[in-house]
């Protein structure tokens, strides 16, 4: 790490050198806005009038025109929205503050194409057109979104473990925000791997956008229970300096508390549940309970041994005293976070750069990794970055380094880890001709990962305890890229590919794009585009590396059944299902591998590498702008994606004791093995002399599969400016997405290739979305925002580890209206009222019930 | 809620010293017009007063500008007057968009005078002003009301017509 750290800088140092005293004399032409805003007095006065007013039509350039938005993710560099060559949306922080939301992903819900799910009272799954929990026999972390690169003033911002992005953990809040830009559809040319989907650039207010003193809030608190406050202060200083500082806090309590339980749940001996506060409780299956308590049972039915704590008087033979305190330590509360952050901004002639930094810290409550027993986790999580990147004369840099921690409370230390990254980026902007543009770039990304799940059989909680040699996993990948782009008359063609070589796994993803726009009149545009984009090798596929003891239960109710088990007296406190053997203790063994640490094939006595093909899509799109008159504009598109390799996390091993010879494939011969494509030969002898234990071993590791969804659906955006005092936006897409060649599973829970394969259509994804936002300002500084989100229904599919698991969620409109009222110079208090008219609903299968709520704040900018 | 309330009393502070970008332009912009708008008599005379109504922010970035540069042979003297009597012979005055109350007095009040009216509110070239600076798409533009310059006796230059949305 230490090495990368000095390459990076070095190679920072010498372009920075290299092209420092390059400046050269001012063209007003090319200026931007940031560039007019630290002109001095003298340089302005002497201006021509003409020129003076175009510089001031780019310093006050409208919020309201979406097309005339500038915005930089589609091509990196700034262009008018119009322009844009990609599928972008974008939003303004000031339209997010009109429209009253209160967190970043909520905010999402302006923009078309992303579907924005509530779990807890400010806690949100988001996805870019989709493909979420593809695989119905996926596990729970599946269902959060790990295909969409979300960036923070272009630093990657996901998480090493997953790819996912932990929301709550971004340094910056909404009181940040320059604008939000979405490219829908593959963006790896651009920007890297894992633009699957598209990607999402949050872009921050640079201290240099204004003079002198700058401050800002965007706080609110509401019903029921919220606190949320954003609070910056920055300077431009009269030289090339200016500097913003920011912090953010923000406290959620649960609308309503359930739990999602993973596991079916046991019944007392009068056939009840134990918990018995409400009929909703008796349910002896996987389910909603309104409450925990020490008799819920996890994910298997009984507590786990190894390499978890999750309850006190951890003794297996004393009961089953699950700690429900220990996982949720604050069963009413969603999120509670604190941020800090910085900006230090240096701009002078052809030098643009940006030092930033933050710390950010979080709890909070939703729906990511199982805590071995409900679908909702606590997560304790903190993160802290440092991040320099702008522009020298024409070479744009990047370097930013992060580092963090988190675990999911109450899965012992099994999920608890730490992860750090290095990452650099350097492109050249080289403007060969007029109408010929190449931006040729390197760059190079280093993440360590370090904790049990990677890699542990101790069992201390508390000091992180890893087997040597494990647990402490880095993966590196170098990458160069070349896009070019070429205008000639109304086309444009924009060719870029970018090769990332990975560590792990030992290959290079080529990920190429091909963009044609034509531009018959200044107010249409057309384009047609190709692209495609890998997903990253994360530490979950690579490294995972775990291994967990159960007490008393099986993987499935067949092996149950042959296991001799019976319906032990239903004494309270214990599972249902005990195996009877008298003298023997039985054990279950879950173990989980990632590609790159294999599995041990008892079958053949090897230890076997799964092939890692990472996963990646090949997406066509078709799209128009059309610019008409101030009261319609439209932006549409048709889009086409095809994914291939997608992540298949399946059960590869299955076998029980007890050994007999100690040679697998005597034991195979004589004992019979549970095994993928071979369950017939089953003769067990569990009651065999000289065995006190009786154990079910499984492993899951990722499988080839030939899995393929395919995914078409369109976007519509209408918006427009009838009159100073009227704008509206209003979105859908329509899509669907088919999972073809999806395998069968056999009796054990196997991909068996011989059952053959099937296609179904894919309904985790809503069929329909959209949203509106309408802005009406009857009088100067009163503004009345009315915005809504809809979505159809959808079924939620996945499983438990040993259940299956399908929740549907019900088509919903979500409404929100805020009134906001300038009561001085860029000083504004505004109410609001969330979610008001559909009443409450869950928006995410397996998560809370989100009610409407209403709040009041202020909202100061300058 | 203590939180909430530190953070409004602090920003409440902060905006008494806010300047803001728009001022400068406006400033410049005012300063623009004299290079199309011809005085005569004693307006071309001794200095060249620019009248600011009230308080605002532009009166320190005009200040700015006219540290350094003349109307031709004229230095430019920036003044804060509270009342319409105060205006006398400036060459223009300006009323922020907080005194837009008084544009119909002021204009009533200069009849006969050179001194151009320039407003800063939407309704302003309506109400007799004969330029008003606006904000259009949040660009800032200004519209200008050529036989309201005429009828004062100023020239205008067909030049700053064309800059401006003319009315």
């Amino acid at each position: 790490m230490k090495n990368n750290i000095i390459k990076l800088f070095i190679v920072s140092v010498l372009i920075v050198t290299s092209v420092f005293a390059q400046a050269q004399e001012k063209d007003y032409s090319q200026l931007t806005k940031s560039q007019i805003l630290k002109l001095t007095y003298e340089e302005l006065i002497d201006l021509d009038f003409p020129v003076l007013l175009s510089l001031a039509d780019i310093v006050g350039m409208s919020t309201d025109e979406l097309l005339q938005l500038a915005i930089v993710s589609a091509s990196r560099e700034e262009e008018s929205l119009i322009d844009a060559p990609l599928s972008v949306s974008v939003v303004t922080g000031e339209m997010i503050k009109r429209s009253g939301a209160t967190s970043i992903p909520e905010a999402l819900r302006l923009i078309p194409g992303v579907i924005v799910r509530e779990q807890t009272p400010g806690v949100y799954d988001v996805h870019l057109r989709g493909m979420d929990a593809p695989d119905p026999n996926g596990l729970v972390n599946w269902t959060s979104n790990s295909l969409t690169l979300v960036m923070v003033n272009n630093r990657i911002v996901y998480n090493e473990y997953q790819g996912n992005i932990s929301w709550e953990l971004l340094q910056i809040s909404i009181d940040d925000i320059e604008q939000i830009e979405v490219v829908k559809g593959p963006a790896a040319a651009l920007y890297g791997t894992n633009a699957v989907t598209g990607a999402i650039n949050i872009l921050t207010k640079n201290p240099n956008r204004t003079e002198g003193v700058q401050v800002g809030t965007y706080s609110m608190m509401s019903t029921p229970n919220m606190v949320n406050t954003g609070v910056s202060v920055g300077y431009n200083f009269d030289n090339p300096f200016s500097v913003r500082f920011s912090s953010h806090y923000e406290n959620r309590k649960r609308h309503y508390v359930d739990y999602y339980m993973m596991g079916s749940q046991p019944i007392d001996a009068n056939g009840n549940n134990f918990i018995g506060a409400s009929g909703n409780d008796t349910i002896g299956r996987v389910g909603f309970v309104t409450q925990l308590s020490q008799r819920n049972v996890n994910i298997v039915g009984g507590p786990m041994i190894n390499a978890d704590v999750p309850y006190i008087n951890n003794d297996k033979n004393a009961g089953y005293n699950y700690n429900q305190n220990e996982r949720f330590p604050n069963p009413d509360q969603s999120l509670n976070k604190y941020s800090f952050n910085g900006h230090i901004n240096y701009l002078k002639d052809d030098i643009d750069l940006n030092l930033m930094g933050g710390y950010s810290n979080a709890d909070v409550m939703k729906v990511f990794a199982i805590n071995n027993m409900t679908a909702l986790s606590t997560d304790v999580e903190h993160n802290m970055y440092g991040q320099l990147f702008g522009t020298v004369k024409d070479v744009n840099i990047n370097i930013d380094y992060n580092s963090g921690a988190f675990e999911t409370l109450g899965a012992g230390s099994a999920l608890k880890g730490r992860s750090s990254t290095l990452a650099g980026d350097v492109f050249y902007n080289w403007q060969i001709l007029d109408n010929f543009n190449l931006k040729p770039g390197v760059s190079y990304r280093t993440s360590n990962y370090y904790g049990r799940i990677l890699g542990s059989e101790g069992y201390d909680y508390n000091t992180f305890s890893t087997t040597p040699g494990k647990g402490d996993r880095t993966n590196s990948t170098m990458s160069g890229y070349i896009r070019a782009d070429f205008r000639i008359s109304k086309s444009r063609i924009i060719g870029a590919v970018r090769a990332d070589k990975f560590q792990y796994p030992d290959k290079t993803a080529i990920s190429p794009q091909l963009v044609y726009t034509f531009k018959p009149s200044e107010d249409i545009l057309m384009r047609a585009s190709y692209g495609r984009a890998y997903r990253s090798p994360f530490m979950i596929n690579l490294f995972t590396d775990i291994d967990m003891q159960y007490e008393g239960s099986f993987p499935s109710p067949s092996l149950e059944a042959l296991s001799n088990m019976r319906q032990y007296p239903q004494a309270a406190g214990l599972p249902s299902f005990v195996p009877s053997m008298p003298g023997i203790t039985p054990y279950y063994n879950a173990s989980y591998k990632g590609t790159e640490v294999g599995y041990y094939d008892v079958k053949t006595q090897k230890n076997v590498k799964p092939d890692y093909d990472l996963m990646y899509t090949d997406e066509f799109e078709l799209g128009v702008r059309l610019k008409g008159n101030k009261n319609i504009s439209f932006d549409g598109e048709v889009f086409c994606a095809i994914y291939k390799d997608l992540d298949v996390f399946s059960r590869v091993v299955l076998y029980t004791d007890p050994l007999v010879t100690g040679n697998a494939a005597t034991d195979a011969a004589t004992l019979g093995w549970y095994y993928f494509g071979d369950p017939t030969t089953l003769t067990l002898n569990p009651e065999a002399p000289g065995h006190t234990e009786f154990n079910t071993y499984t492993t899951t590791s990722f499988v080839d599969s030939k899995v393929e969804p395919v995914q078409t659906g369109a976007t519509l955006s209408v918006f427009g400016q009838p009159s100073n005092k009227f704008n509206y936006n209003v979105f859908v897409t329509l899509q669907q997405t088919y999972i073809n060649g999806y395998y069968k599973l056999n009796s054990y829970n196997f991909v068996d290739e011989t059952l053959g394969t099937e296609t179904f259509k894919h309904e985790a994804t809503p069929s329909y979305y959209g949203g509106f936002n309408f802005d009406y300002r009857p009088v100067e500084g009163l503004n009345i925002n009315l915005n809504g989100y809809y979505y159809g229904p959808q079924t939620l599919k996945l499983s438990s580890g040993k259940e299956s698991i399908v929740e549907e969620v019900e088509q919903n409109l979500l409404l929100n209206s805020t009134v906001s009222y300038e009561f001085y110079d860029n000083m504004k208090f505004f109410v609001s009222a969330r979610n008001f008219a559909t009443g409450a609903k869950r928006q995410f299968a397996i998560a809370d019930i989100i009610g409407e709520s209403y709040m009041f704040g202020l909202d100061i900018d300058f | 809620m203590k939180k909430l309330l530190g953070i409004i009393v602090c920003s409440v502070f902060f905006t008494a010293i806010l300047n803001a970008q728009n001022e400068k332009f406006k400033a410049l912009y005012i300063f623009n017009f004299t290079k199309y708008i011809e005085w005569s008599g004693e307006y071309k005379n001794g200095d060249f007063q620019i009248a600011v109504l009230g308080s605002s922010d532009v009166i320190s970035a005009l200040q700015t500008v006219a540290a350094s540069k003349k109307v031709g042979e004229q230095p430019i003297v920036i003044s804060k007057i509270s009342s319409v009597e105060e205006i006398g012979v400036a060459n223009i005055v300006y009323l922020p968009p907080s005194k837009s109350a008084k544009l119909s007095e002021v204009v009533n009040s200069l009849k006969g005078k050179q001194t151009l009216v320039i407003s800063d509110t939407p309704d302003g070239s309506s109400q007799g002003a004969a330029i008003n600076l606006v904000s259009v798409d949040n660009k800032q533009k200004f519209e200008i009301v050529k036989s309201a310059i005429e009828s004062k006796g100023l020239k205008v230059s067909s030049a700053l017509l064309s800059l401006g949305i003319a009315l």
